[in-house]
């Protein structure tokens, strides 16, 4: 089961079933920390020139997808009995697909980094925009204001206007103040951290200044940092932080459900549910599969928008405080929400299997997209990991692709990395993370030269697990008991062998008689 | 968010001075905290208090994990010793002192407890730094840590039962027992279960540390024992390897943003120091440094370490604690100190934090080993003066080979070594040697060392060398020396000492063994030996 799910259905024990649990302002603050995590994560993924390479489709399938499902959500809703302003919220309700859902199952799946993800993610942004400009309109509405073309212009311009501002600004501190102070700290873990935080939330205070949504402020911060050499290790160490808080967000989207009186609308509820299922996934095939993308990165950019955002409970919730509309439309959102958040997290998670059903099924042909594949990056394999360049590490390093191996040279300093003709890797070997991005799995050997006992021998023991042979340093009598313990194939022993080494030179010099 | 951003712009400046200064970040966060509170916007409460306790609870999470008995070695019993002992005395003097200097006995008592742990997180990276983790004295050290962290949470729990009087206190110590074996049960069974067996994936594994975290703070605030016994017990069940070294892996980025945020805010709490406080604080540092670098350096040279690794153990161990704010933080919420004792405490920790690098450097160490009685000692050497001879620093893997290959010849050897084991056994072999530090001239002086062949210094720090190095200036003596790394060997050699680079014979043996198992001729792999 998706986790997401899980924390949903948890959220929904604490909160509606059970009522234990109410949301305050400390359990928003760390859904709200968790989200801006996420979208952190998100941006170190990218950078600018990848953000190039797929704004035209992210552009195109965005504001399509908005404007399909506005217009088909409002006929459906129409056709369903509701009155105009229910249809309109419900509408709107319905076109946006929550980033933070969709991004969490790719991050999990690990397809962030795939052309898809990209895409989708894109697509999500480019809704946030649009969300600033919907929550601005029907800000208004609630006021009870005549909404001129005026006030709708000077709420579209103000979120264009903010985003080209805090856009510039980070473009310029991507370009010229980041990246010295950064490569300064970098040599030191905790601090380049912990500044990478510190710029996270000074973006999100910003965007939060400018109107803006803390999502987009976390993007862009995010991807001002993607450009520097150490952003992959920062991703590997917002990580788990940002599961932990974002852990908490999905509790508290479920805890804040009101289902109350949905029971009388589970058909509607299943219908819309249903059109969201759908009918988002077919309109975005058609207008990526039209811009050239393959069969397979169409459909599974698809199923990402099959579900409702966590902005549409927002806007039902506005529309019954401001008496718009009844609360029977908002626990009818909350049912779609909760259909199509759960769906579509199977939906993403196992897009591949579907995919391959569809496609048997011959329910694709109807789009004709191009049949060849778009992501051709395969996983490393065969190759020798290098952890520790330190003096040894990095004679190993050389020697070994001077030999013709394919190696991967690790180590937490990007300094110790430099001058190095191998592939390189900045990060704590410890991190799972980093034993995934290595493809510890796949290598042929792994070898560590580093003078730290619990390290050493936790890599031992994982290399055992991944049945990886592993050559460890030996760098002290007192270690190697335990590294003998763990089956290490080979104990490097600088200590020994420069014994042995050091006694054949006394012999030569004449010191030692030989 | 404004609040979040504003302790972590206060994190971020604090580690950057630190490291540029190149101290430890916990005094810098503090300051911040304090300047933060007294120059910026007030921070809400609640998110105060938040950070304050999840912060705390991490930080004794984190402690309890590395409660791993295998990082002391083979030093169980003087770790043990050490350990009670410096705490124990260190509380006892630190009480009596607290009462000299005026305070109250609760107060004593809270001061006492502060002073008398030291800091696992400033300790711990500063061997790191120095690479001495896995050095006799740099186990012991890390062993006393790990007894004196268990003993300052038993500490908490009875200063604030102490109102309530000795019934309190007692049913307090059967509860910790109570919880403590909860937690062997789930270090035993639980954890391995959860952790090896299920082969979990990250998130989930993640979710199922801080599971247990919870749980366990929740069993301790079901019976009445403070949250952070709970946190450390669910650390403690963590603790065994590799549950270890997955856990860390796991939690070393959350530890990292709540102990940033956590001390930050604690910081915000401090008074801005008066000139009482000062005072005090400066006399109680001294009393730190003054009572545990002798105590520390005596127990620890009596359970068998060097002089010289014993007063660096207490050189290195001469601070208050993370856990001093965190006994004093207990101590004023429950209202049984003030606010002053509380931001005392913390200048405390600060200073002597911030100190600890200073304080605990090899040159410090030997001004300290003149005072040594040892030194104070005339020596004699040991018969006639020896010339063309071979001077063996440090009995090891090399000097028994070269041993070994003197005998039968004409050429002598003497041997200098700090282990009194391996000197007793070696006079027993009828083999020339004294005990000593191979670095320090006066054990250099025994061994005729200026008129020696050739010197063999297989030391543990290469640094050492520059000291044997100035003692033969200007003679005929060579040292030879084993060195790992290529900068270092480059520097000796230009000293005119005669150098084995280490790697190079290591990555020659490491390559004949790849080609005889075939990781060099084909891409699939040989079969796992």
């Amino acid at each position: 089961m998706p986790t997401i799910i899980a924390y949903i259905v948890a959220g929904l024990c604490l909160g509606p079933i059970t009522g234990l649990v109410e949301v305050d302002e400390t359990l928003e603050l760390i859904a709200e920390v968790g989200i801006a995590l996420l979208l952190f994560l998100v941006g170190l993924e990218l950078s600018f020139a990848k953000i190039r390479d797929i704004g035209k489709v992210a552009i195109a399938a965005g504001i399509g997808q908005v404007v399909f499902t506005a217009l088909g959500g409002f006929g459906l809703c129409a056709l369903l009995g509701f009155t105009l302003m229910e249809s309109l919220f419900l509408a709107i309700a319905l076109t946006f697909s929550s980033t933070v859902v969709v991004v969490k199952l790719l991050d999990q799946k690990g397809d962030l980094d795939s052309l898809y993800g990209k895409i989708a993610v894109g697509i999500f942004l480019v809704q946030d925009i649009v969300v600033i400009v919907a929550l601005t309109f029907l800000a208004g509405l609630a006021r009870g204001e005549t909404l001129t073309i005026q006030s709708v212009g000077s709420g579209v311009g103000g979120a264009f206007g903010g985003m080209a501002i805090l856009l510039t600004v980070v473009l310029i501190a991507s370009k010229y103040l980041l990246p010295r102070p950064f490569a300064w700290a970098a040599r030191s873990p905790d601090v380049i951290f912990i500044w990478s935080l510190c710029w996270c939330f000074l973006i999100v205070w910003g965007a939060e200044w400018l109107k803006l949504s803390l999502e987009i402020g976390a993007f862009l911060a995010g991807i001002s940092l993607a450009q520097l050499p150490y952003s992959d290790d920062l991703r590997r160490r917002v990580h788990p932080l940002m599961n932990f808080f974002v852990a908490v967000f999905f509790v508290t989207l479920g805890i804040q459900i009101e289902l109350g009186e949905a029971t009388a609308l589970w058909r509607e509820g299943i219908y819309l549910s249903l059109f969201v299922l759908i009918g988002n996934p077919f309109i975005f095939m058609i207008i990526i599969s039209r811009m050239g993308y393959s069969e397979k990165t169409s459909f599974n950019t698809s199923v990402t928008v099959a579900q409702i955002s966590e902005f549409s409970f927002i806007f039902a919730a506005m529309g019954v405080a401001s008496g718009l509309i009844g609360s029977p439309i908002l626990s009818l959102t909350a049912l779609v929400g909760l259909i199509t958040i759960a769906a579509s997290a199977y939906m993403i998670l196992y897009s591949d299997t579907l995919y391959r059903k569809c496609r048997r099924l011959g329910l694709l042909r109807l789009f004709r997209a191009r049949q060849k594949e778009d992501d051709p990056s395969p996983p490393r394999r065969d190759h020798i990991i290098v952890v520790g360049m330190n003096s040894l590490g990095r004679k190993i390093a050389q020697a070994l692709h001077a030999k013709g191996c394919q190696v991967l040279a690790i180590d937490t300093d990007p300094e110790k990395l430099k001058g190095l003709s191998c592939e390189t890797m900045i990060g704590n070997i410890e991190y799972e993370s980093v034993q995934d991005d290595s493809d510890l799995p796949n290598a042929r050997l792994l070898v560590s030269a580093l003078q730290i006992e619990d390290t050493n021998n936790l890599l031992a023991y994982q290399c055992r697990e991944c049945n990886v042979p592993c050559a460890i340093h030996g760098f002290d009598l007192s270690v190697i008991d335990d590294l003998v313990e763990l089956k290490t194939d080979f104990l490097l022993t600088p200590g020994i062998d420069g014994a042995v080494e050091q006694l054949k030179i006394l012999k030569e010099k004449g010191f030692v008689p030989g | 968010m404004i609040d979040l951003a504003l302790l972590l712009i206060a994190a971020a400046l604090a580690h950057g001075a630190a490291r540029l200064l190149r101290v430890p970040a916990i005094p810098l966060l503090l300051l911040t905290g304090l300047g933060l509170a007294q120059y910026g916007p007030k921070l809400p409460d609640a998110l105060m208090f938040n950070t304050l306790e999840l912060g705390l609870v991490f930080l004794v999470f984190a402690a309890g994990i590395e409660l791993n008995p295998r990082r002391t070695g083979n030093r169980g019993r003087s770790v043990l010793i050490v350990g009670v002992t410096q705490f124990t005395a260190l509380g006892v003097l630190g009480y009596l002192f607290a009462v000299f200097l005026g305070y109250d006995s609760t107060t004593a008592l809270y001061l006492a407890f502060a002073l008398s742990a030291s800091s696992t997180l400033v300790v711990i990276r500063c061997l790191k730094q120095r690479q001495q983790m896995f050095e006799p004295f740099g186990r012991l050290v890390t062993g006393v840590l790990l007894i004196q962290d268990v003993l300052i949470i038993v500490g908490i729990i009875i200063a604030l039962r102490l109102p309530a009087g000795y019934p309190s206190i007692l049913e307090g110590i059967g509860s910790a027992i109570l919880l403590g074996a909860l937690g062997y049960g789930g270090h035993r069974w639980l954890v391995p279960l959860l952790f090896i067996r299920l082969h979990l994936e990250p998130e989930l594994r993640l979710l199922a540390i801080l599971s247990l975290l919870f749980v366990f703070t929740a069993l301790a605030w079901a019976l009445g024992l403070p949250l952070i016994a709970g946190a450390f017990v669910a650390g403690y069940a963590l603790s065994a390897f590799p549950v270890n070294g997955l856990a860390r892996g796991t939690l070393s980025s959350l530890t990292d943003f709540f102990l940033a945020v956590f001390f930050v805010a604690l910081g915000a709490l401090i008074l801005p120091p008066g000139w009482e406080i000062l005072r005090d604080a400066a006399l109680l540092a001294a009393f730190v440094v003054v009572v545990t670098v002798p105590l520390v350096a005596y127990i620890a040279e009596r359970t068998g370490l060097s002089a010289r690794s014993a007063i660096e153990s207490g050189l290195l161990l001469s601070q208050t604690s993370e856990f001093s704010l965190v006994i004093a933080l207990h101590g004023w919420m429950a209202g049984q100190i003030t606010a002053e004792v509380f931001s005392l405490i913390a200048v405390l920790t600060v200073g002597t934090m911030t100190l600890t690098p200073t304080l605990s450097t090899d040159e410090n160490t030997w001004r300290l080993m003149k005072l040594h009685p040892l030194h104070l000692r005339k020596h004699v050497a040991p018969g006639a003066t020896m010339r063309d001879h071979i001077v063996l620093l440090g009995y090891g893997s090399a000097a028994r080979s070269i041993i070994r290959a003197l005998k039968g010849t004409n050429r002598t050897a003497v041997v200098v070594d700090d282990d009194a084991i391996v000197v007793r056994q070696l006079r027993e072999q009828g083999i020339p040697c004294i005990r000593g530090d191979g670095s320090d001239p006066r054990a250099l002086a025994r061994v005729h060392a200026r008129h020696a062949r050739c010197i063999v210094a297989s030391l543990r720090r290469p640094s050492d060398a520059d000291k044997v190095l100035d003692y033969i200036a200007n003679t005929n003596a060579k040292l030879m020396i084993r060195v790992f790394d290529e900068a270092q060997a480059g520097r000796l050699e230009q000293r005119g000492a005669l150098t084995v680079l280490t790697t190079q014979p290591t990555l020659a043996v490491f390559l004949e063994w790849l080609r005889e198992n075939g990781f060099l001729d084909s891409p699939e792999p040989a079969n796992r030996n």
